[in-house]
């Protein structure tokens, strides 16, 4: 009940700006219905942590641990969101760079886009995942689109293209391991719901469901930016307004990952113990080597936090395939992971707005220029970083710890790696925050108020460092493994 | 498990037409054929679904088969049409191979395609004839092959529907289809990506004059 409700509530926030007259009244509307599904949110996943899997909504809804924890990790996310994006549409507003019909398309798609990644998370149906996983695609095309330049077009026609090419593979995938349940002797709705392929695992047949798991893999990889068919994510995130770019790295690249994650359990039931995870290292460790080469040579501070994603994804997707402290290790990066990055792009939206610009050339000084959003900026690319007490420090720790045993050749080309990422971003982004020259373009503003957008990065960051200290409670822990026991 | 490989029956004849109409389309170098062949192809996807339907008794499929009709076969291709027509947009469709070079390619990834059912077969004990599910992949490659070698945004996206058309023959040929709720979610989504597309097509044809997608390569590294 309450799922439907939450849904709904984002259905209705979608279409409230076309019933608003004025911008100022779209914006305090949207903050009203954000922070409204951001309680139902909450409703709904802290009671799903704590309790046994469910089917809800006469069928139509599937929650765990896990998905509750996704719907929280949405839930939180686009409310500050939200917060960003009321501030970063009224200074485009004011500079006129968007009109009043681009402002009531942009909130509009924002609440379609939440709501087609909930219904990814709570769906029962394999099919509606798969759907509403190509919904975000469609929704977000529009918003990779947003501005009428060369650059936008290109990157919008790029990832419509490429993820929804690469995503049919995982329909393809879905529909062989439908095929692999209806032979089993499963109807044809049950056939699709996770609620009994989740324990059909060791009746499924083995040789069939390692197809699917393999097309199911590059497919839904594309759309969690898997090197190497993550050529659209870098242009994607990097071209979308900056409050976008931090729902798409930090949520909707989880979202992807979520049915990955589920259908690799059910594989582990039936195929030998260790094959998916072979496929889940393999994949983890290209998408870590492959964006540390190009961190390096990274121009634009948006598509170095948005080749950052692909590393962290890699991240988690290699200890996903490391058992049981991986998984632990998998669930807290997530979270450390949507909550730090999700806060660096809202704050490069305020670097964007203030400079005009996402070229590191032009951007110099940002602490000194825009002293609220400098030090919220950095003290989420310490958490990105993985400097204690971030849950970041705690899942590499994890991972460095399950991997050393069992795989130290991969290990060791993830910490190098690592060390390339984490040089390369102190290696560009030091000036930009600490020059003591200031762009030209910059100094004609008068230091920096407070708005809306400095209390979401601050919303986020106090969650990420209480987080990062609850994850090494008792009480924490538990939770944790709960979730982790899922994967 | 019976392998019925010279079986002309109805469905293997509507899977080999579908097929033969993609070898067609990754030749042609004209929209208005490019997307009146796709008409076609989708025509004959519909009534393999009506076959399906008919023949499994399953009503709901009738349904999924008269949805495909009108947004495979009426919608989608008059729309495309009509916004090319509309906008001015170049009759002549750009490809990095010529069309000898692209057929050849497409018959190379049929006998592919052929080869890789046998052996797929094995795992598979559908009722539907190793011949369908032959088809169906190489449905699958060559609209992969069509969406690879051309160069113009109209091209791109006939290929990227033939290849759903594939993915969907697949799930007709082994399932006998999938509960109508997701059938319509997955045929919306359609439905929402080609409007996307024409929008984008407009945009690309108002800021370049043109849909190649040579123009849309600024962002490298």
């Amino acid at each position: 009940m309450e799922i439907t409700l939450l849904l709904v509530v984002t259905l209705v926030a979608a279409a409230m700006p076309y019933l608003s007259r004025t911008t100022k009244q779209i914006r305090v509307i949207a903050i009203i219905g954000s922070t409204c599904a951001f309680l139902l949110a909450l409703f709904v996943g802290v009671p799903a942590l704590f309790e046994e899997a469910t089917v809800a909504g006469g069928g139509l809804w599937y929650m765990d641990a896990l998905s509750g924890f996704f719907v929280l990790l949405i839930g939180f996310v686009q409310w500050t969101g939200m917060m960003a994006s009321v501030s970063y549409m009224k200074h485009e507003e004011e500079e006129g760079i968007v009109d009043a019909s681009k402002v009531k398309r942009y909130f509009t798609l924002f609440n379609l886009f939440v709501l087609a990644m909930l219904l990814s998370v709570v769906s029962n149906n394999t099919g509606i995942v798969w759907a509403a996983l190509e919904g975000t695609t469609l929704v977000t095309t529009f918003l990779v689109g947003f501005y009428d330049r060369k650059e936008s077009l290109e990157a919008a026609w790029k990832y419509l293209i490429l993820c929804s090419t690469g995503i049919t593979f995982g329909l393809l995938g879905i529909l062989v391991m439908f095929y692999a349940a209806s032979a089993v002797g499963a109807d044809s709705v049950s056939a699709m719901s996770w609620s009994n392929l989740l324990w059909m695992g060791e009746m499924l047949p083995e040789s069939i469901i390692k197809i699917a798991f393999v097309l199911i893999l590059i497919g839904f990889g594309t759309k969690v930016g898997l090197a190497p068919m993550h050529a659209w994510l870098p242009d994607a995130h990097s071209s979308a307004p900056s409050p976008i770019s931090g729902m798409l790295s930090g949520v909707l690249l989880n979202a992807a990952l979520l049915p990955i994650l589920r259908f690799k359990g059910i594989v582990d039931g039936a195929a030998a113990p260790g094959w998916s995870d072979q496929l889940m290292i393999a994949f983890g460790v290209m998408s870590l080597v492959v964006p540390a080469a190009f961190i390096l040579i990274q121009r634009d501070y948006k598509r170095l936090l948005a080749y950052s994603s692909i590393e962290h994804m890699g991240l988690i997707t290699f200890s996903s395939g490391l058992g049981a402290v991986g998984a632990v290790a998998s669930v807290v990066h997530i979270a450390g992971h949507a909550l730090s990055k999700s806060a660096l792009f809202f704050g490069a939206g305020n670097i964007l707005a203030a400079y005009r610009s996402t070229k590191f050339e032009n951007v110099y000084g940002v602490v000194k220029v825009l002293p609220y959003t400098g030090a919220l900026f950095l003290i989420a690319l310490l958490g990105l970083l993985a400097v204690p007490p971030s849950p970041i420090f705690l899942s590499e720790y994890f991972i460095a710890a399950a991997a050393i045993q069992t795989h130290p050749y991969a290990l060791a080309a993830i910490g190098v790696a690592l060390a390339v990422i984490f040089a390369g971003f102190l290696m560009l982004l030091s000036p930009m925050l600490f020059s003591k020259k200031v762009s030209a373009q910059a100094e004609e503003g008068d230091g920096e108020s407070w708005n809306f957008s400095h209390t979401g990065i601050t919303l986020n960051l106090l969650v990420l460092v209480a987080l990062g200290i609850f994850v090494w409670t008792r009480g924490g822990a538990e939770i944790v493994a709960r979730i982790a026991s899922l994967l | 498990m019976m392998m019925q490989i010279h079986n002309f029956d109805l469905p293997t004849l509507l899977a080999g037409g579908m097929l033969l109409l993609s070898l067609i389309m990754v030749s042609r170098m004209r929209l208005a054929s490019l997307v009146g062949t796709f008409r076609y192809q989708s025509a004959l996807l519909a009534a393999y679904a009506l076959i399906i339907a008919v023949s499994h008794d399953e009503p709901e499929l009738l349904a999924a088969a008269l949805f495909i009709a009108f947004i495979k076969v009426v919608f989608i291709p008059s729309f495309l049409l009509r916004v090319a027509k509309k906008n001015q947009v170049s009759e002549r469709l750009e490809s990095y191979v010529r069309p000898t070079m692209s057929t050849a390619i497409g018959v190379g990834a049929i006998l592919l395609a052929f080869a890789g059912a046998r052996a797929v077969f094995e795992t598979f004990a559908t009722e539907a004839s190793i011949a369908i599910v032959a088809c169906v992949f190489a449905l699958i490659l060559t609209g992969l092959i069509l969406l690879i070698t051309r160069k113009d945004m109209f091209g791109e996206a006939i290929g990227f529907l033939v290849m759903e058309n594939g993915v969907y023959a697949f799930g007709l040929a082994l399932t006998g289809g999938m509960p109508i709720f997701v059938e319509l979610a997955i045929l919306f989504d359609l439905l929402a990506l080609t409007v996307l597309i024409i929008a984008l097509l407009r945009v690309a044809q108002k800021v370049h004059s043109s849909v190649s997608t040579e123009n849309l390569r600024r962002l490298i590294d």
